[in-house]
């Protein structure tokens, strides 16, 4: 008999190429591959932006983490919350205003400089695909593991499949399968969640479990499991917090809307929604996921670890609580939300390629047809690249990964977003500067880091303490931008007149 | 920037503020945050009361700018 699981595989395949199918039928000019035409409601798009949020990464790294260091996983997705609510405060608004297709267009009518695009291009470049090889190491072991497949023919399925998405159906077809996903995703989270509470009998009760059936040393329900440090603890917030609300790939988001209030909205419905999932999954699912999986044995290996590893709790809780055909909805939804996450990332880095990359230094005018071909070719290199990094990284930590992309973000993409919505002495030389400093220092310190010196290097001691940057790193982009742009003598930023305004 | 604008970041870094400390300082954690009440753990209660606020707080957010959309605000 085919498992339930290898079903759900085939049914996710077929309604997300169905859906680019549709999407391509109405999806021939360039406004339509980049953003949709700005033709998404606010309510949809938060769905969409929800279901960005929320990756396989986020939902079943929580509870895997959570299994280990019990509440301080409360930090991965709370500063990341807060930073959305600081992109609602600050960002979104005149992001919509300033940019129709990329964060390049936003810098560059601000300054009046086209090498500000080739900037913001080579971050927005750098982070996705720093979160794109993240997602897709994730993808490769949890599809393995799941479906049975091996790594490498997992990624390279992946690879082929957001390549076709997002060259054919581009952000319509990517929009429609992550607010689909994002509508199981949190049904399945609330289902679950009430059979966890039916299960135990109550929240007192459910708790009184995963404190029975914990097995490390420190209780789970107290801070200070993760011996983070003042610094580290710090840095690590700053960088999730400011990353999230710099990340290319949600912020492009925000051009498929028609207006600025639309954007405002749909920041408030995604907030809303991940704050509702987050916290079943914080407050339910993942001490249910210790109570239940962690204590019994039949979810160990031979060597005692959780059988295909803490990432799986999640989806062996489906099955203990839900049986075969909701293991096999779970298991559909964690791949579905893979798909859309990849989909996504290609998306900012395929148009920051052919928009403001080749364009800036191409300078002859270029047609649409040729910067569409650019785009969809981009796609197809970001789908090898990604899956031939994917393969070189696959051993590599996850989490690290991701907290590596996002604090590249908060050093680059933020303070010259920031610099160039709220700072009218910004000039050209001080956000190049900004955006150099803030990249070189941010990748810098990672690579001197205790994860990647001593772990992936092999060297005995880090030179550079903490594995997180961003204490030092976003000081260090606003300052040099700030310090350049008061020294150089380029024409600072202009105020936006209300013609050139896209929103 | 404008102080009705600074204000909002503000509130917020000051809202994850104690977060920060708890994880980087654990020991200086005061013991009625550890402790239980009606059997679920105290950092529980504290986590779900920063969602409801968080959520409110982009609701309020969320409205309040729309008193100034279509401003450059620099």
């Amino acid at each position: 008999m085919i498992p339930s699981s290898i079903i759900y595989f085939f049914i996710t395949i077929a309604i997300t190429l169905g859906i680019t199918v549709w999407a391509a039928r109405r999806s021939s000019s360039k406004e339509a591959l980049y953003t949709a035409s700005s033709g998404i409601s606010g309510n949809k798009n938060g769905l969409a932006i929800a279901g960005d949020f929320m990756s396989a990464g986020t939902v079943l790294g929580i509870v895997g983490l959570y299994f280990m260091v019990g509440v301080d996983v409360s930090l991965y997705f709370i500063a990341p919350i807060a930073g959305l609510g600081l992109g609602l405060a600050l960002i979104v608004g005149p992001l919509r205003r300033f940019g129709r297709f990329t964060l390049g267009d936003v810098v560059e009518l601000r300054l009046n400089d086209s090498r500000m695009r080739i900037v913001l291009g080579i971050c927005t470049i750098t982070i996705s695909i720093i979160n794109l090889v993240a997602q897709m190491v994730g993808a490769g072991g949890l599809i393995s593991i799941v479906f049975g497949l091996n790594f490498e023919s997992a990624v390279i399925i992946v690879g082929t499949l957001m390549t076709i998405y997002v060259a054919f159906g581009g952000m319509l077809a990517a929009t429609w399968v992550q607010i689909i996903k994002a509508v199981f995703l949190v049904g399945s989270v609330i289902l679950l969640s009430i059979l966890c509470v039916v299960h135990a009998g109550g929240m007192g009760e459910l708790y009184a479990m995963a404190a029975e059936a914990n097995t490390n040393s420190r209780s789970l329900f107290n801070f200070g499991n993760l011996d983070l440090g003042l610094y580290s603890s710090a840095s690590l917030t700053l960088g999730l917090m400011l990353g999230m609300m710099a990340m290319p790939h949600l912020l492009i988001r925000f051009f498929t809307v028609p207006d600025e209030a639309s954007a405002q909205r749909s920041l408030v419905v995604a907030i809303t929604l991940i704050g509702l999932t987050m916290g079943l999954v914080f407050l339910i699912i993942s001490p249910m996921g210790v109570a239940i999986i962690g204590s019994d044995p039949a979810y160990r290996d031979a060597s005692g670890a959780i059988l295909g590893g803490s990432n799986m709790i999640t989806l062996h809780l489906a099955r203990a609580l839900g049986g075969e055909l909701f293991f096999g909805i779970m298991s559909a939804i964690a791949f579905s939300t893979i798909l859309a996450v990849v989909a996504g990332l290609t998306i900012s880095i395929s148009s920051a390629s052919a928009h403001d990359m080749v364009k800036s230094l191409y300078k002859s005018a270029l047609s649409e047809k040729a910067e569409l071909r650019i785009f969809r070719g981009a796609a197809a290199a970001t789908s090898a690249i990604a899956i031939g990094l994917a393969i070189l990284f696959k051993h590599e930590n996850l989490t690290f990964l991701i907290v590596m992309g996002s604090s590249v973000a908060a050093s680059t993409t933020f303070p010259l977003l920031a610099m160039a919505i709220y700072w009218r002495g910004l000039t050209p030389n001080g956000a190049i500067v900004g955006g150099a400093i803030g990249l070189l220092s941010s990748v810098g310190l990672i690579i001197l880091s205790p994860a990647f010196w001593v772990k992936v290097l092999g060297f005995e001691e880090a030179v550079f303490p903490s594995d997180y940057p961003a204490l030092i790193s976003v000081p260090l982009a606003f300052g040099s931008a700030w310090l350049t742009s008061k020294v150089s003598n380029s024409a600072p930023a202009q105020k936006v007149a209300e013609s050139n305004l896209s929103g | 920037m404008k102080p009705r604008i600074l204000s909002k970041p503000l509130l917020i870094t000051a809202l994850i503020l104690p977060l920060v400390l708890f994880q980087g300082i654990p020991e200086q954690i005061p013991d009625f945050v550890n402790a239980f009440y009606l059997g679920v753990p105290g950092t529980v209660w504290a986590t779900s009361g920063w969602f409801v606020l968080m959520i409110l707080l982009s609701w309020h957010f969320g409205k309040s700018n729309t008193d100034y959309l279509g401003e450059d605000q620099a």
